[in-house]
């Protein structure tokens, strides 16, 4: 009778578990044909992509229920906050910083133009608790979670557990941020055969390889790492960048490389949002003082475009527009 | 990992397999009633605990991740269920947490980075807070950093001689660390760097197990 009993609980803790399992499933980001492997690897589910969205697009998440993520991060521009040179935050405090956009985050390795953050599931205590974004507290957040019945509801059908915690509410945040995955631009389409490039593409595919490939790579459009791209430091701010997070001296002055996808809409550009235009960011680049001691190594060696160069190599960014992605509804609340 | 714990958890209930368990507890050497200090916070990680037993096995509780107030009597003896009735010769631990975790996204329980020994805005776990004053000057240590050259996690070991190993006493000669502090140089560190390295390097001297 014992030996039954015991075995009886072994069999109801093995099926607890499998229907455990089954509320938290075992999707996951999968690359694009063509693509390197995501570092996010964590369970992705409906469940968890619907709640991560709610939070996403939830003002009260911020310390007077006056701005959600999605003040500073705007599906429509690759979410981020265009015509914002630095974004402002809870009662129009400014910050130091352009939000960055929010595209095929599953890929970085690291988080924030300073690449401070190394895990897409810790990112978003930052914006909350800090004093020129949302000014709240994650205990503020979790509490406000536990006691909306819709919430409990959402957390128990990702997580299988209604009780709202902070580690669930970030997982849910990771699972949304990292479903927003753009990978249907024009050029992906020329890259899949189902579409060619205008000769003034081409042109600007070109130039784009020679000279900005290297630190901007394809597919991403990016690298994982940091770099100094001879920007004069804006004194407003005094913002060192990665510095500030290594305390290495030669990491001064260097900033994450950022995708270029969906540029065309994402303005204004670089760390700061100096730039309006990409033209001016080319113009940057073109004018570097290429003796300078910081500067990455592949922009020691000059950039030279004309300017009908520049405007192929801008026709030829304008094919990193994905509007399937930017309009996409299911990423909309 | 829930499996591995929710399985672990019915074996403790029934006591079919988990017959031993180990104590572990720590203790600071002195009362401040009588020394020119007072203690704020003192809270720290203990992690990655192996004990080496007479034989030469060894017990590893790797998914053991304890977060201690040293402040509170209730929280500062960790209880492992390690099956081993052997004697121990010796023991050693992390004070901090390992660097796997400090990269590996959210974790629950004593590593829920709502309980405040987590850096948000750069990344990793806060090893050990120590807050206070000594002698009068007010200082303020968060040691952590996972990451080369500034990683502060700290392995201490120490050699068990007692037979009676039920339970292990680590004391913390806290006075005597303050002591050594020149606090006009380094009064405040919070963040990873050089002066935390160092002085989460000088900080695990003073922890022993007195004879």
């Amino acid at each position: 009778m014992n030996k039954f009993l015991f075995l009886s609980l072994i069999g109801l803790s093995i099926l607890l578990y499998s229907a455990q399992t089954e509320i938290i499933g075992l999707g996951s980001i999968r690359a694009p044909k063509g693509w390197p492997e995501p570092v996010y690897n964590r369970p992705v589910t409906d469940a968890g992509f619907v709640l991560g969205k709610k939070l996403f697009y939830d003002p009260n998440l911020s310390r007077d229920g006056s701005v959600s993520c999605a003040s500073c991060h705007l599906s429509f521009t690759g979410f981020t906050h265009v015509d914002h040179a630095v974004s402002h935050g809870i009662d129009d405090r400014i910050g130091t910083r352009n939000s960055p956009v929010l595209i095929n985050l599953a890929w970085n390795s690291s988080f924030h133009w300073d690449g401070g953050v190394n895990h897409l599931e810790m990112q978003m205590i930052n914006p909350i608790e800090h004093p020129n974004e949302m000014d709240n507290t994650m205990k503020n957040v979790v509490a406000y979670l536990n006691n909306s019945p819709e919430y409990r509801k959402m957390f128990f059908k990702a997580f299988g557990d209604s009780i709202v915690n902070m580690p669930n509410t970030l997982r849910a945040f990771g699972q949304f941020t990292a479903s927003l995955i753009s990978s249907n631009s024009i050029y992906d389409q020329v890259k899949r055969k189902e579409l060619e490039f205008s000769s003034q593409e081409k042109h600007g595919y070109r130039l784009f390889r020679k000279n900005c490939a290297e630190c901007h790579r394809e597919p991403l459009f990016n690298s994982n790492e940091f770099a100094s791209n001879g920007l004069p430091i804006d004194t407003n701010y005094n913002d060192v960048g990665r510095f500030l997070i290594t305390n290495i001296d030669s990491d001064s002055m260097q900033f994450r490389i950022p995708t270029l996808r969906n540029i065309e809409f994402s303005r204004p550009y670089m760390h700061d949002g100096r730039f309006g235009t990409l033209r001016e960011v080319l113009d940057h680049y073109t004018q570097i003082d290429v003796t300078k001691s910081h500067l990455s190594k592949p922009l020691k060696k000059p950039i030279i475009l004309s300017d009908n160069d520049k405007k192929d190599l801008i026709s030829f960014l304008k094919t990193l527009t994905d509007k399937e992605f930017l309009y996409n509804p299911r990423f909309r609340p | 990992m829930k499996f591995l714990a929710s399985i672990c958890t019915f074996f403790l209930t029934f006591s079919v397999f988990c017959q031993d368990t180990q104590t572990i507890s720590f203790q600071i050497d002195t009362s401040f009633e009588t020394e020119p200090a007072s203690i704020d916070v003192f809270k720290g990680y203990i992690s990655n605990i192996e004990l080496t037993f007479e034989d030469g096995s060894r017990y590893t509780d790797s998914n053991g991740y304890y977060l201690i107030d040293f402040l509170d009597p209730s929280t500062t003896s960790i209880e492992i269920s390690t099956g081993i009735t052997k004697n121990i010769s010796s023991i050693s631990y992390l004070l901090g947490t390992d660097s796997l975790i400090n990269v590996s996204g959210v974790y629950s329980g004593d590593l829920d980075p709502i309980l405040g020994m987590y850096w948000a805005w750069n990344s990793g776990y806060i090893n050990w807070k120590l807050e206070g004053n000594f002698k009068d000057e007010d200082f303020t240590y968060h040691v952590g950093g996972y990451a080369y050259p500034n990683a502060t996690m700290q392995r201490i070991s120490h050699e068990v001689n007692q037979n009676a190993t039920e339970k292990i006493v680590i004391t913390i000669e806290l006075i005597q660390f303050l002591s050594s502090i020149d606090f006009s140089a380094n009064s405040m560190i919070m963040s990873p760097r050089k002066e935390a390295v160092n002085l989460a390097n000088s900080f695990v001297q003073y922890f022993s197990i007195r004879e």
